[in-house]
């Protein structure tokens, strides 16, 4: 029988353990040591690339153009005057300039791209009778006396960057940096963290009674998410803390505590030992996944010094009870880690490199356990003796544990039909809910921190002084095979210009800048900045009077206008705006026409031109998307694995049903949750629910691996089966439920709200789980029939003989 | 059923009560029934979830007067808005504050108007780039096109007659068109006055007229528009437009702020100092007699006084603006750049 033949193969490992465990557990400490010692190399590997789903056709486009039209990795700087009038004094202006110098000389600053009212690309239009002249605002002589702030003050409302540099107010100034991902004088990679650091100094230089200053922008965000995961530690010392007090609590012996302890933490140490060894850092997305390895290994570890501590308390010596609860527990364990691991390798199917490298460090870790866990604990075992505390507690042998008694109950088809109603109940409960859950950001602000973060307090200080906004989409146009410059081409100019006017309509659009608009400007500034001349000429060379805005340095185009950019500002980044936004875009493009109305084509065929999408949204947009494709793919995927696996260990399409069932019921619940607490499915959360799944289906292949057992092998009915698997393995189960919940929760606290929305969906998730485990599954056993068949079956068999 | 309490007991299954095993299949069979509906149910739930979630509900987008470029303004009978602006939107409204929404245009070209201008309560005029006018009979609820022509790379800027006189359009290049027929066909009209662009004209009464334009060009007709004559040059820089306060007091502005006045109907003018560098692009006199003059960087400069003396009342520095014009209830209607604002008004609702 193919059982006996597994069996007779985890006996002979088991042997094999057992025979060489000396050397085996000086290899594995030397190891330890080894990883220890590589884990110290370990660094935060953050990156602007790397949140980015680069296969998205968006992204192609955003990758395609990101030469051209640099912008999305955008640092605004901007000082606040809080003295008494404007800007326009010595005092502010100089910190101005000085502030703008310091931004312009940090490594990874595109010099070419800084702007600011002292930066020679912002200049003013003045139209004399004799024409129209332009220079820049601050002239080189400024001095600072009063009639040279009257000319700044004249040439800045002419230049029309109110709003835009300088605050609708005129209490405040921007300095607005583009960043590089490669720093072209040493071809490394831009340090952001460095830079958030310089950016860090130019704030605390400048910042005093009178001038306040808010900074925001990627590497900023890194900077404070890092200085945010520095209480990473606190919360993995308390999660440490409370699993030992619930360990101990549990297991009544200081031994067993530490061993699990230490046993949970070498997956930790070999991890992180082990990513620099590969080339990989620690993304700022995965630096939760050691605590979630050190959970997992927690629960692992107390399902087999549990199975030992049964073994010793029945009498068996310690290498005896190792080497039998290695039997006992490898299959099942090692199944559940590799359900584990291809909960995490599911994650890696999603495009973006962040989320990628959670799922490859999460996947790591957990193959790691397989050996930490399986192999090295039941080696340590073999040499424990068990305190007398442990043997104490212990009930006398024999005697039904009346809690578990009662609640195997659920295995009543009565209970079992009231259980499953309950569950459907909420199930039903729970898809109510979960249609409500949104994809992408739920309010405003940088989606990693939560409100009154410093970041976000920036952010909304900035996005409520000017017109413009931070959160930017954009979209390229391409106008190819035109004779000469492509932008004295009434018909392209035009198709832009109506896209710019249709995007103001749109609900959640707070401006829009275009090519045509800015030319617009140069025709209306060409004929004495008369308003009702701002339109576009039908001829080129009409339309030449626009050729300033045609000029490839200001980023909006090419040279001779083969792609430009239309930038559309949004009021906001929620999911649910830039999909509106996505979509009225692709709407307008399918809504032009293809062919005039002579039949012939167009000269300019929208829908071949306007490539969607760059600028910040654009890439939140893509993300949005990514995600939202990535969540069923994932579901099907770790689902399909799951149903496999549990297909191959138990041969039973009942097993599947009942160990699948109530994870299915606990997703649904995840994502009613998520859509309860205002969390946004995102590249943070969409992980939680394969993690939970991953992670969840432990306890039922535990559980049910016993009951089919004890159906089998020691010809028990349904109830007296789970009962038992209840008594062996359910103390554990919950034990590890609670733990790993704790555990995590903590990071509810946490300064990073992507963290927190991870700690507490990650926590509903390991807990409701093994609910469904312990109330849903042996309840859709009952109803199954599960072991019912099997002793009618043996009942028919052996009737005739009897 | 009597439970197995013993573990390792071979004897245990016999403590299971035998039972006729026909009925026990079916019985099982039906039971397996159910749990696979819950299974089912189950699973039909979690695809139920996991679907394609419904996007939203955004309002519709529509164009929108606050985020384009407006060139004028009219409230023709005294309740209703109407704007015209960029790329040939016109956009009606029940009134202040109201939503605005779009007039029907047949045919829509595209081009950016200019000017919007009612002889009487109902019949309308918009004019605009590619010598394109539309007319209106309705107080401008739907627009027919009256004239177009994008060859000539021309645009009109100004219009300006009445309902039962002839109707005059003026713009780029010289072009004076004239309609006498309620502005349903328009004729060029020849000036003698050059190609230099016309940006203005007004009247009063029937006979006298007067238009301005590029470089100083001021221009006077006092037998209803058949004859024109230039006037001598005063200032070089370009006017954008004039106002009519008497047959012999007229008002005529420009660029860097310029303002000009005269008693005799063009023969003498006066400087006036206007309290801004800034061009003027509108303008309008109040029935309570006051001349407001609007233009660059949004710059609205008062006179309480027939414009002999001016008040800047609002700086520059933001966007500038087209025209101005006065509502039935005195308070002022300013377009441009960021489209149509009513100070003192509740902001429109943005989309209706």
């Amino acid at each position: 029988m193919d059982n006996n033949k597994n069996a007779q193969m985890v006996d002979r490992c088991a042997d094999l353990l057992m025979a060489h465990r000396r050397w085996l557990l000086l290899l594995f400490i030397l190891l330890t040591v080894v990883f220890a010692a590589t884990a110290t190399r370990i660094k935060l590997d953050p990156g602007f690339y790397k949140m980015i789903p680069l296969q998205h056709p968006y992204m192609q486009t955003f990758t395609e153009y990101q030469k051209a039209f640099p912008g999305a990795n955008r640092v605004l700087v901007n000082l606040r005057w809080k003295g008494e009038g404007d800007i326009y004094n010595v005092q502010f202006l100089k910190a101005l300039r000085e502030a703008t110098d310091e931004v312009f000389f940090i490594p990874g600053v595109d010099r070419t791209r800084v702007s600011s009212l002292f930066t020679p690309d912002t200049r003013f239009i003045e139209v004399t009778e004799q024409g129209f002249y332009g220079d820049v605002v601050v002239p080189a002589k400024f001095g600072g006396t009063e009639q040279d702030l009257a000319t700044v003050r004249r040439n800045v409302a002419r230049s029309g960057v109110i709003g835009r540099l300088v605050q609708s107010d005129l209490r405040g100034a921007l300095i607005r940096a583009d960043l590089q991902e490669i720093n072209p004088e040493t071809g490394d990679k831009v340090d952001y963290i460095e830079i958030a650091k310089a950016l860090d100094a130019v704030r605390a230089k400048y910042a005093s009674e009178q001038i306040e200053i808010d900074i925001i922008g990627f590497p900023v965000l890194i900077g404070d998410i890092i200085s945010g995961l520095s209480g990473v530690f606190g919360f993995f010392l308390l999660a440490f803390v409370i699993t030992t007090v619930l360990l101990f609590a549990y297991c009544r012996s200081l031994r067993l505590t530490l061993l699990a302890l230490v046993v949970a933490l070498l997956p930790v140490i070999w991890l992180l030992g082990l990513l620099p060894l590969l080339g990989y850092g620690i993304d700022p997305m995965s630096i939760l996944v050691p605590f979630l390895i050190f959970s997992i290994g927690v629960s692992h570890a107390v399902q087999m010094t549990n199975a030992w501590k049964l073994e010793v308390l029945a009498g068996a010596d310690s290498l005896a009870a190792a080497h039998s609860s290695f039997r006992r527990i490898f299959v099942p364990g090692a199944l559940a880690l590799l359900a584990n691991a291809l909960g995490f390798a599911v994650i890696m199917r999603i495009e973006i490199d962040s989320v990628r490298e959670l799922g490859i460090t999460a996947c790591l870790g957990v193959l790691l356990m397989i050996i930490t866990n399986k192999m090295m604990l039941p080696i340590l075992l073999s040499g424990m003796r068990l305190e007398n505390s442990a043997h104490r507690t212990r009930t006398a042998g024999g005697k039904r544990h009346p809690f578990w008694w009662k609640l195997s109950a659920v295995t009543n088809p009565a209970t079992a039909l009231l259980v499953a109603v309950v569950c459907l109940g909420l199930l039903g409960l729970g898809i109510a809910e979960s249609r409500k859950l949104v994809v992408g950001d739920i309010g405003s602000g940088a989606p990693e921190f939560r409100d009154d973060s410093r970041y976000n307090q920036d952010n909304a200080s900035i996005v409520g002084s000017y017109a413009i906004g931070v959160d930017v989409l954009s979209v390229v146009v391409e106008a190819k095979g035109f004779e000469g410059d492509a932008c004295l081409h009434y018909s392209v100019m035009d198709a832009v210009d109506r896209f710019a006017t249709f995007m103001r309509g749109v609900h959640g659009v707070q401006s829009v800048v275009s090519v045509p608009d800015m030319a617009k400007v140069g025709i209306s500034a060409n004929n004495e900045g008369n308003p009702r001349w701002a339109a576009l000429p039908r001829s080129s060379q009409a339309l030449q009077q626009g050729a300033e805005a045609y000029n490839p340095d200001l980023g909006m185009n090419t040279q001779g206008c083969t792609a430009m950019q239309v930038l559309i500002y949004t009021r906001n980044h929620e999911g649910a705006t830039l999909h509106h936004l996505t979509s009225e875009i692709k709407r307008f493009i399918a809504e032009q026409p293809k062919d005039n109305e002579a039949g012939r084509a167009v000269e300019f065929r929208v829908a071949d031109a306007f490539r969607l999408a760059g600028g910040n949204a654009g890439v939140m947009a893509a993300t949005n998307e990514a995600v939202e494709h990535a969540e069923v793919e994932m579901l099907v995927a770790i689902f399909g694995a799951i149903t496999l696996m549990c297909f191959l260990m138990f041969r039973s399409w009942k097993a599947v049903l009942c160990i699948i069932a109530p994870l299915a019921v606990v997703s649904v619940l995840c994502n009613a949750l998520m859509a309860v607490l205002d969390i946004g499915l995102k590249v943070a959360t969409l992980p939680v629910v394969a993690l939970g799944v991953g992670v969840g289906v432990d306890y039922g292949i535990y559980l049910f691996e016993r009951v089919k057992h004890q159906i089998e092998h020691e010809g028990q009915d349904l109830r007296m089966a789970f009962y038992e698997a209840m008594r062996q393995r359910g103390t554990a189960a919950i034990f590890t439920a609670v733990t790993m919940s704790v555990g995590v929760a903590t990071w509810a606290f946490s300064p990073l709200k992507f963290q927190a929305d991870m700690g507490i969906l990650l926590a509903f998730m390991f807990l409701v789980n093994v609910f469904g485990a312990v109330l849903l599954l042996p309840a859709l056993a009952c109803w199954l029939n599960v072991g019912g068949e099997r002793s009618a079956s043996k009942l028919h068999a052996v009737s005739p003989s009897a | 059923m009597q439970p197995v309490t013993t573990i390792n007991n071979e004897s245990a299954l016999r403590t299971v009560q035998p039972a006729e095993v026909g009925p026990r299949q079916s019985h099982s069979r039906s039971r397996i029934l159910i749990g696979l509906c819950i299974v089912g149910l189950v699973a039909a739930g979690t695809v139920a979830s996991f679907l394609p979630r419904p996007s939203p509900v955004f309002p519709a987008s529509s164009a929108q007067p606050q985020f384009m470029l407006i060139n004028g303004a009219a409230q023709p009978d005294g309740e209703h808005l109407v704007a015209a602006g960029e790329l040939g939107h016109l956009f009606h409204s029940k009134g202040v504050g109201q939503p605005w929404s779009e007039a029907t245009v047949a045919p829509r070209r595209g081009s950016t108007l200019t000017q919007v201008f009612f002889a009487d309560k109902s019949l309308g005029l918009a004019v605009g780039h590619d010598n394109w006018i539309l007319r209106s009979e309705d107080a401008g609820l739907s627009w027919q096109e009256a004239h177009f022509d994008a060859e000539a790379a021309e645009a009109l800027m100004s219009v300006w007659g009445s309902a039962r006189g002839p109707l005059f359009a003026t713009g780029s290049f010289g072009r004076l068109l004239v309609s006498g027929d309620r502005g349903k066909t328009w004729q060029p009209r020849d000036t003698d006055l050059g190609d230099r662009h016309f940006y203005g004209i007004a009247g009063h009464g029937q006979q006298r007229l007067m238009l301005v334009g590029e470089t100083g060009l001021v221009a006077r007709s006092d037998d209803g528009g058949q004859s024109w004559q230039r006037l001598p040059d005063f200032y070089n820089g370009s006017f954008f437009g004039l106002i009519a306060l008497s047959a012999s007091d007229w008002l005529v502005y420009g660029m860097r702020g310029k303002v000009f006045r005269t008693n005799d109907f063009g023969e003498s003018w006066r400087e006036i100092d206007a309290d801004t560098a800034l061009s003027l692009y509108g303008g309008t006199r109040t029935r309570d007699g006051r001349i407001v003059l609007v233009g660059e960087g949004g710059v609205v400069t008062q006179s309480g006084d027939g414009g002999l003396t001016f008040k800047r009342l609002s700086d520059g520095g933001g966007s500038s603006l087209s025209s101005v014009a006065e509502l039935a209830d005195g308070r002022l209607i300013f377009t441009g750049q960021s489209g149509i604002s009513v100070p003192g008004a509740p902001a429109a609702s943005p989309i209706p």
